[in-house]
């Protein structure tokens, strides 16, 4: 699977948000993300993994699965709404880091190369995310069509 | 509409616009070619331009653009060849178009345009992936009910 990783963030990127950042356990099974719920924080995944699950009438589809340095949250930190799936731990034990959103915000005002270098790093792991999901909707429909 | 870049500023735009070279495009005209290696992106300003999808015997429309929607942005993104195809979908549609590497120098010399473009151009993406994943699941929701009847 391809790496949803900030890659563009340097060392001295990472040292000044992790700096805000605040270590959380997960048990298996446990959510990490609600649906649903405010997206006031960002979480980068440290150890284990985790799926990203959608709800829609009454059926949960795994849509991602996510792994070491990977992000999660971000599209309800961007568009400051609610989280529209659910985050949740498939290993013994997951580790993430969690960063208020109000935290990072602060250094983007203060440092606006790395904000730039954390927008442009979000942007391609959306954009990756939204060739894959494209790529399984038309998968999906020309399956529909044949049956 | 759900393509434009709304963080930035008409000072940023004063920037960008500076750029950009007008391009007009007849109903029909291709205005980005599907597979091609699209380092450039192009503003809508005049007119609706389709989104379209090239199937093995058909094309699907996957979206409608208007004035100021961004399109080429993928491409533009990750280095790489359009996957989709955009056609003018009016009389006379007006698009700016913008090299890539006209943009990132604007982007060394200001960062904080810089970060407010990728801020913009990242929730157009996750609108469009929240879309998109909202489909997916309902297929295959849909798919487990028929399996059940």
């Amino acid at each position: 699977m391809a790496s949803n990783g900030l890659r563009y963030l340097t060392a001295n990127d990472w040292a000044l948000i992790n700096a805000k950042a605040h270590r959380r356990h997960f048990k298996l099974g446990q959510e990490i993300i609600r649906q649903g719920s405010l997206g006031d924080r960002i979480y980068i995944i440290r150890k284990g993994e985790a799926c990203v699950e959608l709800a829609v009438t009454s059926t949960r589809t795994i849509l991602a699965t996510l792994g070491v340095e990977d992000i999660c949250g971000d599209m309800a930190f961007l568009e400051k709404g609610r989280t529209t799936a659910a985050v949740v731990a498939k290993d013994v034990e997951v580790e993430v880091d969690e960063i208020q959103s109000a935290d990072l915000r602060g250094i983007f005002e203060a440092f606006p190369r790395l904000a730039y270098r954390f927008y442009l790093s979000l942007a391609v792991v959306l954009a990756r995310r939204l060739r894959d999901t494209s790529r399984a909707l038309a998968s999906e429909i020309a399956s529909a069509d044949r049956r | 509409m759900t393509n434009r870049l709304l963080h930035l500023t008409s000072n940023d735009w004063a920037l960008i616009s500076s750029k950009a070279q007008r391009q007009i495009f007849n109903m029909g005209e291709v205005i980005i070619r599907q597979g091609s290696l699209g380092d450039k992106l192009y503003i809508i300003r005049r007119g609706e331009a389709a989104v379209e999808l090239a199937g093995t015997t058909s094309r699907a429309v996957l979206a409608t653009l208007g004035p100021e929607d961004i399109c080429g942005d993928m491409a533009f993104l990750e280095k790489s060849q359009t996957t989709a195809a955009v056609v003018a979908n009016s009389d006379k549609v007006e698009a700016d178009e913008i090299k890539g590497e006209d943009l990132r120098e604007l982007f060394e010399a200001f960062p904080r345009l810089a970060s407010r473009f990728y801020q913009s151009l990242a929730i157009v993406l996750a609108r469009r992936l929240r879309d998109t994943s909202r489909a997916l699941a309902q297929e295959i929701a849909a798919k487990k009910r028929n399996r059940l009847d």
